[in-house]
This record gives structure tokens, C-alpha cells and sequence, in this order.
């Protein structure tokens, strides 16, 4: 089999965008932490239906590092994080059930473009909504 | 009354658990009520905040004529849950308690029981549930049954009658006792059967709610779809606490055809030998069907006594962490069927990682350690049928007719599960109902596949019910050919229960497109 030059040409045209595409991709992995309760081992239930996400940024190859500690609000008006909130409260009342870090689809391009400079990551946490409070013993009892 | 926390979002992209396409969408007010008052002052009553902020929600959506549903956990496969309009996420609405102390909010009946009730709101999920009841005093309990995995929230599982394979049971609202429901005018009612009632007037005066007693009201809402108000919470009646055996093997679909098609375990040599287990289940590979090819994985769990003070038997941790099991639609969902002539081989490679055998080893844990969360598939959906145990082998042909021409990735697990006769249940063929399920990733080809089934068992003239829950044939002829007569009650009651305008409040695209909404 012979491959003319302009074949090969054409290969490496397609080459930037092909890379481009492959890179993207690592926006799909994802790692998650999930926290288990005291007595099965089971994992906590969580509020899978309202989790609090937000790309972060870890910068100068990782000396500068980044701390997630977001707020939730109260005033029925302003969504959390919001500067303008009147009533701020802790994000989650029974803490986080599982935490989940995924890179988005500009990560790796991000990375290569600023040769590891910048290297942006999504946080996603998801409130724990029965963290039992001790490992043993009666739980609530009705009136 | 101080006002109840509610977390509001606008314009919204809700999208179910399983992120299936065509599943989910902008919603404008987005609700999720707490349980905490909004000037932090200490609650009296710990479901207080979340009754009055569905109460409040539901007076805010009448106001604008707008509709209004709840979401639980987000697992149904399809948008039964879910309106544009109004959506509640209930998922931290998870206040519960075990056991009555007073006898004069049970009824006689129920008094020397009455430490197995159990009041839960509708965000509590069955993982909460199961780890409450193994630590309950004076005696540790558990649920009769459940669907086969924890994640659920109790309201989303039972309304839309979710099962495990609890052939001398029944499905999960089976044990639902009554029903706390905020309805029109966010007036609340907790509704039990005349005929077997759990708590007297007593118990709904501690609620602030009205008690009505009704045998029809009760069948039909329990599996109710969401539609005759806001579930506000559930009272449920566990049983004492047992164990669960877990025992997998792989073994060649001619082999276990007769156990599949006759319900009889015979020759299969199962832990209980030829009696039956108390879950029953085999999880087959269309496409590797022949001998040799071992594409049949039978799963059961023996139910085992556990007594007072025996200490809790405890789930081995293997090299991949707990060796809990895995619920079918984190086997098909997390499967591509980009290439078909790969689907055989990559299925069987994915039934195999998720049912291990066990190597003759029976596992043994409590229902809670025995079962695990969903895990998220980006795209998954399934597809599940009830039909009666006589018509198995028909339905399982005609199955296996159409992935013979029409391949496409999911597995066909064959669960039994006691027929119900509540109005909807979807488990509604007595004595028993074989309910075959379809795990797979969402895509055309599989969707193309159900669509074939489905046409395939009405050319047969197979009667068959669907998972409210998942993947559903698009016309609605097929309600009243499940259902009868039964769709003209479970109307009837919801017609006696809500006005025209308070029907049309609680319903959704789905259930109108369905005669389900009037």
C-alpha cells in the first residue's frame, strides 16, 4: 500500500482537530467520594436533585490551590452563593453525602494551552439528608 | 408560625438521575422545601417546615394556575414526575419516626404493634429507612420488601409501585398504611381503608390534618402517580427484623428455561434446594441463549431468622469495596451499543462484572446491607413489563423473536412478585405477576426495541402491564388493555377526591396524554 503526500497532508490538516476532540473528551471522567453511615455501611442518602456545582481553578502548576466552602440561602429569593442573599446558611443542614470532581471539557486544553498554568476542575456537592447521629441506638420515636 | 426555608430556583434544568434523554427539562419555579424555619427558630414538630411549605407551594401554584408535582430521587426513567411548571424536590423533606408511643393514636388492632409504624415524609429515601428500623427498639425491624436497591425515596418508590422479587408478598406499597396528602387549598388529609384502619382521629389531629377513611381513595392513591396532591409522608407497618442470604449463578440459559417459564426452581440446586427462595430472580443474555454459552445468571436471596440480640450479619468487603448488590439499570445502563455486532459479547462481559457468582457461597446481610444505591449512567433507561405467570413463556418467545432480528444491548431479567390489588399497581395479575425488565442505555435502537416487543405482545394478545417508572409504549391504548376496569376506578376515586380544577393541578403531560389526567 502506497500513501501519497497528500494523503499524509491531509492527515495531519485533521490532526489539531482530531487532538482537539480527544482532549475534550477527558471532560467525561469523573471521580466521586461517597460517605457511608455508621450501621449497614450503606451510603448516605443524598439530594441528588439539587447539587451545588462550580468549576474551580488550581493555578502555577498547583502552588496555588483552591478551597470550596460554598454557602446556601435562606430568603427564598437569591440561590446560594449569591453576594446579594440576605440570610445565608450552612450549604447542606446535614453536611456533605458525596462530593464528586470532574474535569470539564476545556480542562486538558486548558492545561496544554497554558503549559499547566491554569488547570480548571468542577466540584459537585451533594447534601447528605439523613446522617444518622450516632451508630447505635433507638432513633426517633413518635408521639 | 415562623415561614418554612424553601431553596427556589427559576428556570431550572431538571434532568432525572440517570440523565435519560428526553427525560426532564426547564422547569420555571423549581422548589425545594427544608425543614427548618427561615428565622432559624427551633421546629416542635420535625415535619413541620415541610408540610407547610408544600402547603404554601401548592397555594402559590393554584393562585397562578400553574401545575405542581413532586420529584423524589429522580429515578423514574421517564417524566411521570415531572411538570414544567412547579416541581418539588422532596428530597430533604426525610423526617421520620419508628413506633407510636401513645395507644390512642392506633387502633386497637394495631396496639400491641404499634413500635413497627413508621411515619416517614416523602424525601426519605429506603436507605434511611433501612438503617433506621436495624437500630429500632424494642425490636429491630425491617421492611417487608423493597425494589431491589435503597436509593428511592419511600413516596417515589411506592406511588409509582415499585417491587423487588418478593413472589410471597407483593410490591413496596404493600405496606403502606395510609397516606398524608396535601391537596386543594393546601388543605391535608391522611387517608387510610375503612376496612383495616392503622391510626385513629387522634393521630391526624397531631398532623393538623383530616382524616378520611375510604377503601377506594386509599387503593387508588397509594399507587397514585403522583396526581391526587402532594405526598406529604407515608405511615408504614415493618415487620421484625430478618436476614437475607445472597447466592449467584452462572449457569446455561436450556438450563433454567423450565424454572423461568413454570416458575420452578427444580434441578437448579439453590441453596433451599427445590423449594422456593423468597427472592427469585435469573437475569438472561438474549444473544447467548444457546448451551454452553452460560449467558443465564440466577440470583437469589433465602430469607434466615434473625433472633433478639443475634448480632447483625454484615456484608464481606471485597477488592471493589462492599459486595452489595447492583440494581439492573446500573447493569444495562452503563452499556453502549455503538457497534452491534459487539452488543453480545460486551453484554455478557457486563452482566458477568455486575452478577458475580458467588461460588456456591451464600452472602449474608440484613435487607439494607444487602442492597445499594443506583449509580448514575448518563443515559440509561429500561423498560419493564408485568405479565401473568401463565403468560412467561409466550412473552419471553416473543421477546427473544424480536432481539433475534433487532439486536440491541439490554439483558431480560425475570423477577416474581405477588399480584396487588391496588388499583394501579402495575403488579396487578393475581395470584402472581412475572415482571421482565430491560435495563439498557437510552439510544434509538433500543428504544426501537421496546417498540417491538410491545407491538410484538399485542399481535399475541398478551396482556401486559408496564413500570410506571420507565420506558412506556407512547399510545394509551395500552392503560385500558392492562388496566380494565380498574383504570374507570382509580379515576372514579381521584374524580370523588380532587375537583376538575384541582385534577387538573396535580397532573402532568404524561398522565393527560395517557386519560389519566381527568
Amino acid at each position: 500500500m502506497t500513501v501519497s503526500g497528500e494523503e499524509v497532508m491531509g492527515w495531519v490538516r485533521r490532526l489539531p482537530l482530531l487532538s482537539a476532540a480527544l482532549l475534550a473528551l477527558s471532560g467525561c471522567y469523573s471521580y466521586s467520594y461517597q460517605e457511608r453511615n455508621g450501621g449497614d455501611l450503606s451510603r448516605l442518602p443524598i439530594d441528588r436533585n439539587l447539587p451545588e456545582s462550580k468549576v474551580r481553578w488550581s493555578m502555577w502548576w498547583g502552588l496555588q490551590g483552591n478551597t470550596f466552602a460554598p454557602v446556601g440561602c435562606a430568603d427564598g429569593v437569591h440561590e446560594s452563593g449569591d453576594p446579594a442573599c440576605t440570610n445565608p446558611i450552612p450549604l447542606c443542614d446535614e453536611g456533605a453525602g458525596q462530593v464528586t470532581v470532574s474535569m470539564p471539557w476545556y480542562s486538558a486544553l486548558s492545561m496544554i494551552g497554558t503549559l499547566g498554568i491554569a488547570m480548571p476542575h468542577k466540584f459537585t456537592i451533594y447534601c447528605a439528608t439523613n446522617r444518622p447521629t450516632q451508630d447505635s441506638g433507638p432513633p426517633p420515636v413518635g408521639p | 408560625m415562623p415561614a418554612p426555608v424553601i431553596l427556589e430556583k427559576n428556570g431550572h434544568s431538571f434532568k432525572n438521575w440517570h440523565t435519560t434523554k428526553n427525560v426532564g427539562g426547564r422547569v420555571e419555579h423549581y422548589l425545594t422545601p427544608t425543614n427548618r424555619w427561615i428565622d432559624g427558630s427551633p421546629v416542635e414538630k420535625g415535619f413541620q417546615p415541610g408540610l407547610l411549605a408544600l402547603r404554601q407551594a401548592v397555594r402559590e401554584a393554584e393562585a397562578k394556575r400553574e401545575r405542581i408535582r413532586c420529584v423524589g430521587a429522580a429515578w423514574s426513567l421517564n417524566n411521570l414526575a415531572f411538570t414544567g411548571q412547579r416541581l418539588v424536590n422532596t428530597c430533604r423533606l426525610t423526617h421520620y419516626f419508628v413506633g407510636f408511643q401513645s395507644d390512642s393514636m392506633v387502633t386497637p388492632a394495631y396496639q400491641k404493634k404499634k413500635n413497627r409504624l413508621i411515619f416517614a415524609q416523602a424525601g426519605t429515601q429506603v436507605v434511611a429507612l433501612n438503617d433506621a428500623l436495624e437500630k429500632a427498639r424494642p425490636e429491630r425491624l425491617a421492611l417487608p420488601t423493597c425494589g431491589a436497591s435503597n436509593g428511592q425515596t419511600i413516596v417515589g418508590a411506592t406511588q409509582t409501585g415499585t417491587h423487588g422479587s418478593a413472589h410471597a408478598y407483593g410490591p413496596m406499597p404493600n405496606y403502606v398504611r395510609a397516606l398524608h396528602i396535601v391537596a386543594e387549598g393546601g388543605e391535608h388529609y391522611l387517608i387510610q381503608k375503612r376496612g383495616a384502619p392503622v391510626v385513629t382521629k387522634n393521630f391526624a389531629d397531631y398532623l393538623g390534618a383530616e382524616l378520611r377513611e375510604d377503601d377506594e381513595l386509599f387503593s387508588a392513591a397509594v399507587v397514585g402517580l403522583g396526581s391526587f396532591g402532594l405526598i406529604h409522608a407515608v405511615l408504614l407497618e415493618a415487620v421484625p427484623m430478618f436476614g437475607l442470604g445472597r447466592w449467584v449463578k452462572q449457569v446455561d440459559f436450556p438450563s433454567v428455561q423450565n424454572a423461568i417459564y413454570n416458575f420452578d426452581p427444580k434441578g437448579l440446586g439453590l441453596p433451599s434446594g427445590d423449594k422456593l427462595p423468597w427472592h427469585f430472580e435469573v437475569v438472561v443474555n438474549p444473544y447467548l441463549r444457546g448451551p454452553g454459552q452460560r449467558g443465564a445468571f440466577i440470583r437469589v436471596y433465602d430469607k434466615f431468622v434473625i433472633k433478639a440480640g443475634d448480632p447483625l450479619p454484615r456484608i464481606p468487603v471485597g477488592p471493589g469495596g462492599l459486595e452489595n448488590s447492583r440494581d439492573l439499570v446500573t447493569i444495562g445502563g452503563l452499556f453502549t451499543d455503538a457497534v452491534p455486532d459487539l452488543i453480545p459479547g460486551a453484554l455478557q462481559g457486563q452482566i458477568e462484572n455486575s452478577l458475580r457468582s458467588t461460588g456456591g457461597a451464600v452472602i449474608r446481610g440484613t435487607p439494607g446491607g444487602q442492597f445499594n444505591d443506583s449509580q448514575p449512567t448518563n443515559g440509561g433507561t429500561s423498560m419493564e413489563l408485568g405479565v401473568a405467570a401463565e403468560d412467561v413463556r409466550a412473552t419471553a418467545e416473543a421477546i427473544f423473536q424480536v432481539t433475534d432480528q433487532h439486536v440491541f444491548g439490554a439483558p431480560v431479567a425475570f423477577r416474581w412478585v405477588k399480584g396487588s390489588h391496588q388499583t394501579l399497581s402495575f403488579s396487578r395479575f393475581t395470584p402472581l405477576t412475572c415482571h421482565i425488565e430491560m435495563p439498557g442505555i437510552d439510544s434509538s435502537r433500543t428504544r426501537n426495541g421496546y417498540q417491538m416487543i410491545w407491538q410484538a405482545l399485542d399481535r399475541a394478545g398478551i396482556r401486559y402491564t408496564c413500570h410506571w417508572g420507565q420506558a412506556l409504549p407512547a399510545s394509551p391504548a395500552w392503560v385500558k388493555r392492562a388496566f380494565g376496569t380498574r383504570v374507570e376506578r382509580w379515576l372514579a376515586a381521584r374524580r370523588a377526591f380532587l375537583s376538575p380544577e384541582g385534577r387538573r393541578t396535580f397532573s402532568n403531560d404524561l398522565l393527560d396524554s395517557y386519560g389519566l389526567g381527568d
